[in-house]
């Protein structure tokens, strides 16, 4: 049995998880606490990706930053080869797909951190980056791993942006599209293998979050 | 929307209190000397030090004033024990000060040094709340509701922690509270609030007997 889709479906998880990690607190540190007007416009533009099919939001990308649009041709002159079809263009559509599954449990925590214990920051004098690090974070923990989770989990199961993407090159080629070919090419057994093994992982993901969660709703009642 | 309109003078080294029903604007008043809320009109000075004043439109930052608060709840950072919390307020943020230490002990805090605030009673985090709120040597103590959360004994246990503060650093303090008994005890002044507005400022046995 080959694992190398599995390889690439866990490097394009553990990537897309690391890159929604540190650009996604920022994010919704200013979706929670701005008071910029415009801010719901951009918290609906970063949700879109929970109501969009894969198939669309693929269409759009090969539409904005495939061979013959500005961005693909300028990233295929410098890096001598197109975001389509690449790691790097999964990546990229992995990153925009899950970034609301990485936003709402932190923004979800920011908004509910007491006023305040945010109040007391200021009191004491504490710079925002200051309070964010020490007592912020600390305080929204729960809510960061609940959205590495899910992020995580949700980019290990993508199959329609993938394909639209990345097509079946070989460094593309994930597990759940590899199961779609297999399947089609009536390859059962091998079906059966990779299926079962994205189970195991899937359900090892929600145990640990359902874990997570009540341990939040024990604690929160204690 | 309710006007508040609040004419107040306190002085130093005491414990004044701004008295009055649920909902009339007390902890509103003090929020705004903090700056944690801002006057529309008005000025609030601290010696020679104007803090607001709408007329020259200055609005001194939080920080600037140097105040120490305390809110009826969650005033402690729950990710800390109460030595980090400590810690955490002092001026370089990573050590606590002598005279913090020297507090913690004089108010017999310091067994729960390594306790986390969860593991505090009601009495307990307020007792901590407040020797934290002091650790940066701040020009007054603002104590918002520091009651109400608190069973009788807790009660006595606090008005006694902020007395032995109070005669040991001369820390001045105003205390927002709706309960008469405890202004009683504890105030030297107090001002009388009632339907948004200062009806009288003067010593608690005069003021509180009072029907207005």
């Amino acid at each position: 049995m080959d694992y190398t889709p599995f390889l690439v479906t866990f490097k394009l998880a553990c990537l897309t998880t690391l890159i929604l990690f540190v650009i996604g607190i920022p994010i919704a540190y200013f979706i929670a606490f701005s008071k910029w007007r415009g801010k719901a416009i951009l918290e609906s533009i970063m949700m879109l990706p929970i109501v969009l099919p894969p198939t669309v939001l693929g269409f759009y990308f090969i539409f904005f930053l495939g061979p013959k649009s500005g961005v693909g041709k300028f990233f295929e002159d410098t890096f001598g080869h197109s975001l389509a079809f690449s790691f790097q263009g999964i990546l990229l559509g992995s990153v925009i797909y899950c970034l609301p599954f990485m936003l709402t449990p932190i923004i979800n925590g920011f908004r509910s951190i007491p006023k305040n214990l945010i109040e007391s920051t200021k009191l004491l004098n504490k710079s925002k980056v200051n309070a964010l690090w020490n007592v912020f974070i600390p305080f929204i923990k729960k809510g960061i791993l609940n959205g590495i989770l899910l992020t995580f989990a949700h980019t290990i199961g993508e199959f329609g942006l993938v394909l639209m993407i990345g097509g079946k090159m070989e460094e593309t080629n994930v597990a759940s599209v590899v199961i779609y070919d297999e399947m089609n090419a009536m390859n059962y057994d091998v079906v059966h293998r990779y299926a079962l093994i994205l189970l195991i992982i899937s359900f090892i993901l929600i145990f640990c979050l359902n874990l997570l969660t009540r341990k939040s709703t024990r604690s929160d009642i204690a | 929307m309710t006007e508040i309109h609040c004419e107040a003078e306190f002085d130093l080294g005491v414990t004044s209190a701004i008295y009055g029903k649920s909902g009339v604007g007390k902890s509103t008043v003090l929020r705004m000397i903090a700056g944690l809320e801002k006057a529309d009109a008005g000025l609030i000075q601290f010696q020679d030090e104007v803090w607001f004043d709408d007329s020259k439109k200055t609005n001194r930052p939080i920080a600037a004033r140097n105040i120490g608060f305390v809110f009826q709840d969650f005033n402690l950072f729950p990710n800390m024990t109460v030595e980090g919390n400590l810690k955490y307020a002092s001026v370089s943020g990573k050590k606590i000060s002598k005279e913090t230490m020297h507090l913690m002990e004089v108010t017999e805090l310091t067994k729960l040094l390594k306790s986390y605030p969860r593991e505090l009673s009601g009495g307990e985090k307020q007792r901590v709340s407040i020797v934290r709120a002091l650790c940066q040597n701040p020009k007054f103590l603002l104590l918002d509701e520091p009651f109400s959360a608190l069973d009788d004994e807790s009660i006595g246990d606090l008005m006694y922690e902020i007395k032995v503060i109070q005669k040991e650093i001369g820390t001045t303090v105003i205390v927002v509270s709706h309960r008469k008994d405890v202004i009683l005890e504890m105030a030297d002044s107090v001002v009388h609030m009632q339907n948004g507005q200062t009806i009288v400022q003067g010593p608690p046995s005069a003021i509180l007997t009072k029907k207005f």
